[in-house]
């Protein structure tokens, strides 16, 4: 067994403050989506205001994502390692699909070298750099129209951005709910949730080097 | 002796005076001069050809207001017969157009091209038939959209609610009046208050309205061309509202609430359905996934 410190207090901060935001918006924005005058799940304009708000402020968490990552060792976490990708995808779909079942132990456990595995990786960064952005522009646009293309494709702009928005957040949404079930696949089915309280990861079954590998042949 | 040299010198001056004077650029209250005849209402020709009586009349006090407010008179007037009285035949035939100076109404004039009124009636129509240059003034942004619509429209009205403007153009008489060729229209007066004639009346493309005015078979005539939620004219309301609701409520409140929010925008009976069931398949996965881990972890205890 080996403790490492894996996420810092700021990365702490940003991922739960980042996680309430994300479940206010989920609630809310389904709210607005599904609003009905008959059966109002949040009342209409509290939604609305505390959408726009919180709305505001993960675009602020997302500029602390950023700047953060730029600016610390944990960027190094997003870039991918296109050399044996796909072979590290097969190996990590096997688990959740086998392994997982049978109690092998995670393909890649996290370190210092790696935190994420390739599912993992490939996830935050299309989540990160591609759904938040695409999130982030449509919502803004939406609160600042005037920056909002005249048209798109002939029709006015503002509906296919409501739409990339809504499209986006959906994405984030089953996103968010993939997440938080990965979250109970540690050694125990708490221990992720621990880990992203205390910062400490728990290396239980440490990744065999080539030479172990070699000795299992 | 001395005053017969006077006069005689007086006397050969004069003529080069009177050219000097009459070929003169005029100082810049020449204006006033044109105004002498040009500010009386009622001054106005008989045209030889079309029988239409033409007014001459500038009313100085919208000039002054209108976009071309700085110019001069023979700014655009340049032929120099205008400089004389009576102004010479050839100053008369004069034909003046937008374009001469707007390099970048080229685009309109094709435009214009493709319109009914210049298909219908060719050069008996020009720029000035429906922009008095004498009174332009561009909708600016700052003037309440009721305002813009209902001068816009006094424009097309002008002429079209007038039996004796469109008589000038069309002498047979043949024209349906306004609100009978609008019957099928529904809510007819709160449509010409809260639209333009153009809006339906001209091709929208990106944005940027055309000077090809449509004929009443390619108007827009189906409702949900404008009242649907990715139509241009939805865009532009909202944006509008928003604007609004920043001047009245201030930026963070406006931020806040954003009231122009339109309810059900996202809405697709097709995309919420499949999305629902992709949801729930999700949801249904990582429980069966859940599900058999548990059941595996009992059995591996076991």
């Amino acid at each position: 067994m080996k403790k490492v410190y894996l996420y810092p207090l700021w990365l702490r901060i940003w991922h739960w403050t980042n996680a309430t935001l994300y479940i206010i918006l989920i609630v809310t924005g389904f709210s607005m989506h599904f609003s009905s005058i008959q059966h109002p799940f949040i009342p209409f304009r509290t939604a609305r205001a505390i959408h726009n708000v919180s709305g505001v402020l993960l675009v602020f968490m997302y500029l602390d994502f950023l700047i953060n990552n730029l600016f610390s060792w944990n960027g190094k976490y997003y870039i991918i390692r296109f050399k044996g990708l796909m072979n590290r995808i097969f190996l990590q779909t096997r688990y959740y699909l086998f392994g997982i079942f049978k109690g092998e132990p995670h393909p890649f456990e996290s370190d210092e070298k790696s935190k994420f595995n390739p599912l993992q990786q490939l996830t935050y960064v299309t989540i990160m750099f591609v759904f938040m952005p695409l999130l982030i522009v449509s919502g803004l646009m939406l609160l600042f129209p005037e920056y909002a293309p005249q048209t798109i494709f002939g029709v006015g702009g503002l509906w296919p951005v409501a739409m990339t928005h809504y499209t986006a957040a959906y994405f984030l949404t089953l996103f968010t709910i993939g997440h938080i079930y990965l979250g109970t696949t540690g050694h125990t089915l708490t221990s992720n949730y621990k880990t992203m309280i205390t910062g400490y990861h728990i290396i239980v079954h440490e990744e065999p080097t080539r030479e172990d590998r070699k000795d299992e042949k | 002796m001395k005053v017969k040299q006077f006069l005689l010198t007086l006397c050969l001056l004069f003529p080069l005076l009177a050219i000097q004077f009459l070929h003169a650029t005029p100082p810049p209250d020449s204006d006033q001069n044109c105004y002498r005849c040009h500010s009386m209402k009622t001054l106005s020709y008989r045209d030889s050809v079309t029988n239409a009586i033409v007014s001459l009349y500038v009313d100085s006090t919208k000039f002054k207001h209108s976009n071309h407010a700085d110019l001069a008179c023979v700014d655009c007037h340049d032929d120099d017969g205008f400089l004389q009285y009576p102004h010479t035949q050839e100053a008369r035939n004069e034909k003046l157009q937008c374009t001469d100076c707007h390099d970048s109404f080229d685009n309109n004039w094709e435009q214009f091209k493709q319109s009914i009124h210049y298909k219908k009636f060719g050069d008996r129509f020009s720029c000035f038939s429906c922009h008095n240059p004498h009174a332009f003034k561009a909708s600016s942004d700052s003037t309440s959209p009721k305002k813009i619509i209902a001068k816009d429209n006094a424009i097309c009205l002008n002429c079209h609610s007038s039996q004796t403007e469109l008589m000038q153009l069309d002498s047979s008489g043949n024209y349906t009046d306004l609100i009978t060729a609008h019957r099928w229209l529904p809510k007819l007066q709160l449509h010409w208050k809260a639209v333009r004639c153009i809006e339906c009346h001209t091709p929208v493309k990106s944005g940027v309205y055309s000077h090809d005015i449509l004929p009443k078979e390619k108007a827009v005539k189906k409702c949900e061309e404008c009242h649907n939620t990715n139509s241009i004219l939805f865009t532009k309301l909202y944006r509008f509202r928003v604007k609004e609701a920043r001047q009245k409520e201030g930026f963070l409140k406006a931020l806040a609430q954003n009231t122009p929010y339109v309810v059900g925008m996202t809405r697709d009976p097709v995309i919420d359905r499949w999305s629902i069931y992709l949801f729930l398949l999700t949801l249904f996965g990582l429980g069966a996934h859940g599900f058999g881990r548990w059941l595996a972890g009992r059995r591996r205890k076991k």
